[in-house]
């Protein structure tokens, strides 16, 4: 059971470190002189 | 070409974002309520994460095969793009893959990692393809583009490996083949289409950022032309 779970948050949290990175890097872009 | 994409594009993307959210949520939902697994017990419900990552990571980088062909056949920026920002996502899933593995591997195999036919395959996919970023990231000349499609074209040879990999060696632990309860083979499917659609929302967010880059790169061309033209004028 343990290691589903650990599983299951470590690969949302990945998605999730992902996607902030993924937003900070489009704003960059945006913001680009 | 402004730095936002067209307002039909955002407008789209905002549904498949929606869908993709609420598939996701479901299909955990699904994974909660699926049948526990008599031998393995709840370690088994790993499986509707892993394998849909799986098929989506070959999916991502096929996207990107296709795409590496259609821009050396016609060199035009947006086939590099969508390429590029497909064997991003590919990654990501890729990663899911390796970290959701082992915990399988460890359960059902008593080993975190062994050099078994798949897993050997896939990691060294999962090196090609963070390599392909590496060396893409590294390249600011012109030839940046035509460099990354030979690179998702020549790293999809080892997709087919990947997959034939279970027939082709002995010592093989994956499954050639799995039989299915219908209501786990139910959540698994229902896995494989949310994460899909995940790849597709994270797809367009990721093309975005080619194309705001690209398009500030031009903005920046015309700016330096207008400018040299100026000086000429003078």
């Amino acid at each position: 059971m343990t290691y589903a779970i650990i599983a299951y948050a470590l690969s949302l949290l990945l998605w999730i470190i992902y996607l902030l990175a993924l937003g900070r890097r489009l704003r960059a872009a945006h913001d680009r002189r | 070409m402004t730095r936002d994409v067209p307002r039909w594009w955002s407008q789209g993307a905002r549904w498949v974002w929606i869908l993709a959210a609420v598939l996701v949520a479901a299909s955990l939902w699904m994974i909660v309520r699926a049948p526990i697994e008599r031998i393995m017990g709840p370690v088994q419900k790993i499986v509707y994460i892993h394998v849909p990552s799986a098929i989506v990571t070959l999916l991502a980088f096929g996207v990107t095969f296709a795409a590496g062909i259609a821009y050396l056949a016609t060199k035009q920026w947006i086939w590099d793009a969508i390429g590029a920002a497909s064997c991003e996502v590919g990654l990501v899933f890729a990663s899911v893959v390796m970290i959701t593995g082992p915990l399988w591997a460890r359960s059902a195999w008593n080993t975190w990692w062994t050099w078994e036919p798949r897993l050997t395959t896939f990691l060294i996919l999962w090196i090609l393809y963070a390599g392909y970023q590496i060396i893409r990231s590294s390249l600011k000349s012109a030839s940046k583009r035509t460099i990354s499609a030979v690179m998702g074209i020549v790293f999809f040879a080892n997709l087919p490996i990947v997959w034939k990999s279970v027939e082709w060696w002995r010592g093989a632990l994956h499954p050639k083949n799995v039989t299915m309860a219908p209501d786990m083979r139910q959540v698994l499917l229902f896995g494989m289409l949310a994460w899909f659609v995940v790849y597709v929302a994270v797809f367009e967010r990721r093309l975005r950022l080619e194309w705001a880059r690209e398009a500030a790169t031009r903005e920046a061309h015309a700016t330096a032309d207008s400018a040299l033209l100026e000086a000429r004028v003078r």
